[in-house]
C-alpha cells in the first residue's frame, strides 16, 4: 500500500507541476485585519483570544471560524489558530501567485480546526479537512483527509487520513489535468481514493 | 369690566412665570445632585495632591495626583481636576490611568474617570507597552481593576484592536473586550 501511496505522490508531484505555485507573497507584508464579538488578551502571556463569528483579513488570505487564538513570537512572527463552531468547518481562503498569465489560482480550505504560521507560511488543517484548488474560479484539484498541510512556501500539499489514535481513514485526491490553454476546459480525472494512506503532493515553481 | 379681566389676566400670567421658574429651579438643582452623586457640603479642596496608598506591609500600593481635588465631607467623595492615577505594585510593570477629570466614592473605593482616559502599562522584558483610550473609565485602585460600556482603542506595539466596553484586571493581566472587536496586527519587520 506504501508503495501505491508513493507511486500516487510522485504522479501527483508530476500533475500539480503545472499547478500554479505559491501563497501570494504579498499577503505576507499586509496587516492582518480581524473581527470578532468578543476578546479576550492575556496580556501575561501575549495570547489573545477571539470568539464570535471570527474572520481574518491579511491581503488576499481570509480565515474564519468560531474562535480564534493569536499568538505573536519575540521575533514579531504571528500564529493563528482558528476552531469552527460544533458541527461547522472553520474556512481558509487564499489567492497564490500567478504562475500562468490570465489564470487566477485561488484555495479554499474547510476543517475543524486550521492553524496558520506565518513563519513557515504553513496551513494545517485538522479533522474532516479538505482543500479546493480552482484556477479561474474553476474546480481543479481536491485533497480531503484527517490532516492537511499546506506549505505555502514550497506549494506542497501533505495529506494524511490517519486519526490520532492511529485508526484508519481515507485520503482522497482528485486531480484535474492541466490544458495547454488558459481556459480550464479539460475534463476532471476521475477521483483517487487510498485506504489508511499518506500522500505528499507537490506544485510546481 | 375689561379692566378687571385684564388684571386678572396679569396676575395669572405673573404667577404662572414664577411657578415655572420656581421648578425650573428645583429641577435643575435636584438633577445635578441625582447626576453626580455629590451629596452635603465641600468641606476643602486642594491644588497639586499628591495621595498615596499603602498596603498593609507599608508599601505604597498606588499614588494619585490632580491639578485640583474638591472634597466632599458627608460621603467622603472628591472631585478630581487632571487626574493620574498610578498603580506601584512592585512586581508588575507600572500602570498608569489619567483623563481629564474624575469622581472619586467613599474615599477611592471607585473612581470614575472621564474625557480623554488614557490607560499606559510600561514594556517589560517580554511585552511591548501597551495603551488603552476611552471616554470614560471605572476604577477600582485597591483591587486593580478597570472596566467600561464605552468603545475603547488598544494599542500593544504596533497591534491595535478597537472594541465596544472593556474589562482590565492587572493582577490577573486579563483583558476582556466584550463587543464589536475589530482588530489590526501589524506583519513582521513592521512591529
Amino acid at each position: 500500500m506504501k508503495a501505491l501511496a508513493r507511486a500516487l505522490g510522485l504522479f501527483a508531484a508530476s500533475v500539480l507541476a503545472l499547478a500554479p505555485a505559491r501563497a501570494e507573497r504579498a499577503d505576507r507584508d499586509k496587516d492582518a485585519n480581524v473581527t470578532a464579538d468578543h476578546s479576550t488578551l492575556d496580556d501575561l502571556h501575549q495570547v489573545a483570544v477571539l470568539t464570535g463569528h471570527v474572520v481574518l483579513i491579511k491581503g488576499t488570505m481570509r480565515l474564519g471560524g468560531e474562535r480564534m487564538e493569536h499568538r505573536q513570537d519575540e521575533l514579531g512572527y504571528q500564529y493563528y489558530v482558528v476552531t469552527a463552531a460544533p458541527g461547522e468547518l472553520a474556512t481558509f481562503h487564499e489567492r497564490r501567485d500567478p504562475v500562468q498569465e490570465g489564470v487566477e489560482s485561488t484555495l479554499d480550505g474547510y476543517a475543524e480546526r486550521i492553524e496558520y504560521d506565518d513563519k513557515s507560511d504553513r496551513v494545517t488543517l485538522y479533522r474532516r479537512a479538505l482543500v479546493k484548488l480552482f484556477d479561474n474560479g474553476e474546480l481543479h484539484d481536491e485533497l480531503s483527509g484527517n490532516r492537511i498541510v499546506y506549505d505555502g512556501r514550497n506549494a506542497t500539499y501533505d495529506v494524511d487520513g490517519h486519526n490520532a489514535d492511529g485508526s484508519g481513514n481515507q485520503v482522497h485526491i482528485r486531480m484535474a489535468p492541466r490544458s495547454s490553454t488558459a481556459s480550464g476546459t479539460a475534463v476532471p480525472a476521475p477521483a483517487s481514493s487510498l485506504q489508511n494512506a499518506h500522500a505528499v503532493t507537490e506544485g510546481g515553481h | 369690566m375689561g379692566e378687571r379681566v385684564a388684571s386678572w389676566f396679569a396676575i395669572l400670567l405673573m404667577a404662572a412665570v414664577l411657578g415655572t421658574s420656581y421648578w425650573y429651579g428645583q429641577t435643575l438643582r435636584h438633577g445635578a445632585v441625582a447626576e453626580s452623586g455629590r451629596i452635603g457640603a465641600v468641606d476643602f479642596f486642594a491644588e497639586d495632591i499628591a495621595l498615596t496608598s499603602f498596603d498593609a506591609l507599608g508599601r505604597a500600593r498606588y499614588r494619585l495626583f490632580a491639578d485640583r481635588m474638591t472634597h466632599f465631607g458627608n460621603s467622603d467623595d472628591a472631585d478630581l481636576v487632571k487626574p493620574r492615577l498610578l498603580s506601584m505594585r512592585p512586581d508588575q510593570p507600572q500602570v498608569q490611568a489619567t483623563a481629564l477629570s474624575a469622581h472619586s466614592e467613599n474615599n477611592g473605593e471607585t473612581v470614575q474617570m472621564r474625557g480623554d482616559v488614557v490607560i499606559t502599562r510600561a514594556a517589560d522584558a517580554s511585552r511591548p507597552p501597551m495603551k488603552m483610550q476611552t471616554e470614560e473609565l471605572s476604577v477600582a485602585p485597591d483591587e486593580d481593576r478597570f472596566w467600561t460600556d464605552a468603545p475603547v482603542r488598544m494599542e500593544s506595539g504596533r497591534s491595535v484592536v478597537l472594541a465596544r466596553g472593556m474589562d482590565f484586571d492587572n493582577i490577573a493581566r486579563q483583558v476582556q473586550l466584550r463587543s464589536e472587536v475589530v482588530g489590526s496586527f501589524p506583519p513582521r519587520g513592521r512591529q
